[in-house]
């Protein structure tokens, strides 16, 4: 009896115990994941010294730093989905009740459950044949693959424990909240029945209404693959599964039916190998790392300080300064939530108290916040990734068009200041406007750094990604605001976001290879040039398209969706790849402002406090003049070559 | 009137579109349906719309695609022996096209191939297709002299190249494609080598006012090749199909590139570059003789005694 209770409580312990490891396993794994792209940081900039200043570069850096990127990807994921950080499309999902909810949470999970079963099984079979047959890496360092191949059954193990793991917890809670909710209820057998009846009709009718379409989308992958494709891709999506799992499963089961059943799955881990295999995606996580310590250490701070202090006293001075400030700000970090949030925290209550309206509070920051359109830029770096095109080249290009939207906001702040007479002007002494500068002139010079060093030869554009780390660094330290436990966080974090693209990228990339296969942007092509529609008609048809995914979809998920199929009828449509690609950024940036789904305006949201309605009308007319921008780009796109063509690059 | 075909065959390849390997990909498919009746259809997956150089290799090693024309220098990271045979093993130390092609047409190399890719890639190869050979573009000097090497830094891919250039006292330095335009514009990097194709159509030749045409280039084929599995489970009839058209591409690829070559060159000496310079026979053998001790040690030391010595002995042979 005393025997059986021991083993009860073992058993009980244990039961306590495996879940906390799985937790625990999954931060080390992200924290280490995040450190080791520190490293690279730190490696890349060794790299640019010693064969600027040396002229010794090394043979192992640039093969070392693609062998982190793809274990960090996929080792940072068990941290991501512990702690529910993935890029969800959750617009129609966080209207349903916490039950209906949580019924697709663990279908989605059970999804991603399938789809990280197949990387591991494919990724492990990649793996045994790489060692069994001695396959070695093609660079200046070479070693055997395998070596990055036990990625794959290495990573997808904790991935699955974690899916696992939060699977079984959302099951508990559930049937936890279903009978605490009604304790007293319980006794009473027909009352029990009812709930009972209303809990499963909840749940059943969630799973159906989310399964249905699902089951719709893999029943036209044999009729109509296009079809298919979208309707299950656009279902997993708007279902609440994690965008990165929407499309990678879509394009799973797609390759299953329409290609040769098992065998085609063989080509998944392939495809995964050949995304992370890539210098110019390893800028991505570095280029987030160095905005995360930029932003921790007070940069948004310093700089609008410097900005109000120097145009306060212009007629709507303090709107224009949050402006200038965002676009300096976009100017170092490459995503523009990081800079929405830097800036809203500081700008929105003084804009308020000194006058203005909140329409244009909310409006100059999250629609001056254009991380992604003014360089160093995350939607750039993608979309040259997609579309083979340099990314210094892009970088360049996008300069112009971004000053110009700049201006125009500016243009838009002062007139509608000019109406306003609560607005208090704000005069500051040169002693202080001085200060200010001085406060924040390590900001302004990672700016100069990073992209001064890709225009002087000195970097690449990645390597330009581990420099601003470094020097981020060096200026945390300065600043003291740089701590051990900071540095884990920071390091966790830039995981956490750095991850969640590379996951992103990494099902994109999947389902690009089904739509290649299934020759989808031939057959738009033909039908393009057959159907004599004009050239113009389409373009103009696709800027609408572009707004109108923006409304619901996160930006990177456009981009990833429409670019591989655009970009081969590029040429057809009479469009400069180039400059449509900062048109795109436009069109992203956009999407981050306009309702029901904007991740700028839930930023506003969550730092005021107001309601999302009076946020989004304030970020209409930026989201306006966004528009009118990429309009004018599209028509002049000598405006995107102006830059490139005198530095010679184009 | 149109036959129903009643073979599918997919072909995938990565090069740029109106480069050699895509006209070639695109003639092997016509010439083939042609030759069948229609029976065999190749469906063409043209200019990395499947997957990079490096992934095709994967993919037509698993069947993820039927058939791909693959990259030289990829496939030599599977095997040093077809490292070697694509001339990427011995970079810098064959004297011509004609060198290089008698190399390949000797019986024993074919046996070579034939049976690394059955062990190495679970393939078969139906032609090895020319792409042409390689240039030396450089920002800083015109290269004249095995001297001028010295202290330049190379934009380098794979071991051998990057021997290759220690050997004549440049830096090797290792930069993504995508970059390779900005690199050279900007001075990361002083030099690149690749086909006249890449230097024209990508414009390198802007930023590289001095052109050199050497030994130190490999003279780069592809393998225009297919899955095992899917080549037995072809008809002998289809089979023969896919093996002649493919030597017969295999050929046409050979006078295509002379032809594409020549016309790319006149217009690099129409006023594209500062200087195009083709160095003259003493100096290659310069060149040859510092690296041929170097190379050769890497062959063996890479595949192995044996199979390196012979390799070595029929490439002398093809002199
Ligand atoms: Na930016
Ligand atoms: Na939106």
């Amino acid at each position: 009896m005393l025997q059986q209770m021991t083993s009860g409580n073992n058993v009980k312990r244990l039961v306590d115990f495996i879940p906390k490891l799985i937790d625990h396993s999954s931060i080390a794994s992200g924290t280490l994941a995040g450190l080791a792209m520190f490293m690279v940081s730190v490696i890349n900039t060794y790299e640019v010294i010693m064969r600027r200043f040396f002229f010794k570069p090394t043979t192992w850096v640039f093969t070392a730093s693609l062998f982190v990127l793809m274990w960090f990807a996929l080792m940072s994921t068990p941290m991501v989905i512990k702690n529910d950080r993935q890029i969800v499309a959750d617009f129609l999902t966080s209207r349903l009740s916490k039950e209906k909810r949580s019924m697709l949470k663990i279908l989605a999970n059970f999804l991603s459950i399938v789809f990280f079963l197949i990387i591991g099984y494919y990724g492990s079979l990649m793996c045994i044949e790489a060692y069994q047959n001695n396959h070695m890496t093609l660079g200046l360092f070479d070693y055997p693959s395998w070596i990055l191949y036990i990625c794959f059954p290495l990573t997808t193990a904790l991935i699955l424990l974690q899916l696992f793991r939060s699977t079984v917890t959302e099951i508990r809670n559930k049937m936890g909240a279903h009978t605490d909710i009604n304790p007293e209820m319980q006794f009473r057998q027909s009352d029990k029945k009812n709930i009972t009846k209303g809990w499963l009709s909840e749940n059943l009718l969630s799973t159906i209404f989310f399964l249905l379409p699902v089951l719709l989308g893999v029943y036209l992958f044999h009729t109509k693959p296009l079809a298919g494709l979208i309707v299950m891709a656009l279902s997993l999506l708007l279902g609440g599964t994690p965008a990165a799992f929407s499309l990678g499963l879509t394009a799973i089961v797609g390759l299953f039916i329409t290609q040769q059943g098992f065998s085609s799955l063989q080509i998944v881990p392939v495809i995964i190998d050949k995304t992370f295999d890539s210098f110019v995606l390893l800028a991505i996580p570095m280029f987030i790392m160095g905005g995360v310590i930029l932003s921790k250490c007070g940069i948004g701070m310093r700089i609008y300080d410097l900005a109000s202090k120097w145009l306060g006293s212009l007629p709507g001075g303090l709107a224009m300064a949050t402006i200038i400030a965002c676009a300096i700000v976009s100017a170092m970090i490459g995503v523009s939530t990081a800079v929405a949030a830097a800036i809203g925290l500081i700008a929105i209550p003084q804009l308020l108290t000194h006058g203005y309206k909140k329409g244009v509070a909310y409006g100059s920051v999250a629609g001056g916040a254009l991380g992604i359109l003014i360089p160093p830029s995350a939607g750039l770096i993608v979309y040259g990734y997609l579309t083979n095109s340099s990314v210094g080249l892009l970088f360049a290009s996008a300069f112009i068009p971004a000053a110009m939207l700049v201006f125009f906001f500016l243009i838009y702040v002062f007139l509608i200041s000019l109406k306003n007479d609560k607005i208090e002007r704000l005069n500051y002494s040169w002693a202080e406007k001085f200060i200010a500068l001085k406060k924040s002139i390590l900001g302004l010079l990672a700016p100069v750094i990073v992209l001064g060093g890709i225009y002087s030869g000195l970097f690449t554009p990645t390597e330009a990604a581990g420099v601003l780390v470094i020097y981020s660094m060096i200026v945390a330290l300065i600043y003291k605001e740089m701590d051990f436990k900071k540095f884990i966080n920071i390091c966790r974090e830039s995981a956490t976001l750095g991850s969640a693209v590379m996951m992103i990228m990494m099902g994109a990339m999947i389902l690009t290879n089904l739509v290649a296969l299934l020759r989808v942007p031939r057959v738009i092509s033909e039908w393009l040039i057959h159907s004599g529609i004009s050239n113009l008609s389409t373009i103009i048809a696709l800027m609408f398209m572009y707004v109108i995914l923006g409304m619901f979809l996160d930006g990177l998920a456009i981009t990833v969706l429409t670019v591989p199929v655009l970009y081969p009828i590029m040429p057809i449509l009479g469009l400069d790849v180039i400059s449509f690609g900062v048109a795109l950024c436009i069109f992203v940036e956009m999407a981050l402002i306009t309702p029901p789904i904007g991740l700028n305006l839930f930023i506003i949201k969550a730092i005021t406090g107001d309601e999302i309605t009076p946020i989004a009308r304030g970020n209409i007319p930026f989201a306006v003049i966004m528009f009118v921008a990429a309009v004018i780009l599209l028509l002049f796109p000598q405006i995107a070559h102006w830059l490139p063509k005198i530095l010679g690059i184009m | 009137s149109e036959a129903k075909s009643t073979r599918k065959l997919g072909l995938s390849s990565t090069l740029s579109p109106n480069s050699c390997i895509e006209i070639a990909a695109d003639k092997f498919r016509d010439t083939v349906k042609e030759k069948s009746d229609g029976q065999i259809e190749i469906i063409r997956y043209p200019s990395c719309e499947l997957f990079d150089a490096k992934s095709e290799i994967e993919a037509v090693s698993m069947g993820g695609v039927d058939m791909g024309v693959l990259h030289g220098a990829y496939v030599g990271s599977r095997s040093a022996i077809l490292e070697f045979i694509s001339s990427f093993g011995a970079v810098g130390v064959w004297e011509s096209y004609d060198h290089y092609w008698r190399f390949i047409d000797q019986p024993e190399v074919r046996e070579f191939v034939e049976s690394e890719f059955k062990q190495k890639l679970n393939a078969k190869v139906l032609g090895i297709v020319s792409y042409g050979t390689s240039l030396v573009g450089n920002r800083v000097r015109p290269i004249k002299t095995v001297e001028d090497y010295k202290g330049i830094k190379m934009r380098a891919s794979g071991k051998a190249q990057a021997t290759l250039y220690k050997t004549l006292g440049a830096i090797p330095v290792e930069i993504s494609s995508n970059e390779v335009f900005m690199a050279l514009q900007r001075g990361t990097i002083d030099g690149a080598a690749s086909g006249p194709s890449r230097f024209y159509f990508s414009k390198w030749y802007e930023v590289t006012p001095y052109i050199t045409q050497d030994y130190t280039v490999p003279y780069l084929s592809f393998w225009l090749s297919i899955n095992l599995k899917k080549w037995n489970a072809l008809s002998k009839k289809e089979q023969e199909i896919l093996q002649t058209t493919g030597r017969e591409i295999e050929v046409w690829t050979r006078n295509y590139v002379e032809k594409e070559t020549e016309t790319l060159y006149e217009k690099f000496r129409g006023g594209l570059v500062k200087e195009i310079y083709f160095m003259p026979q003493s100096e290659r053998d310069r060149i040859r003789e510092t690296v041929e001790p170097v190379m050769h040690k890497l062959a063996l030391e890479r595949i192995g005694t044996e199979k390196g010595a012979i390799l070595w002995e029929l490439l002398k042979k093809a002199r």
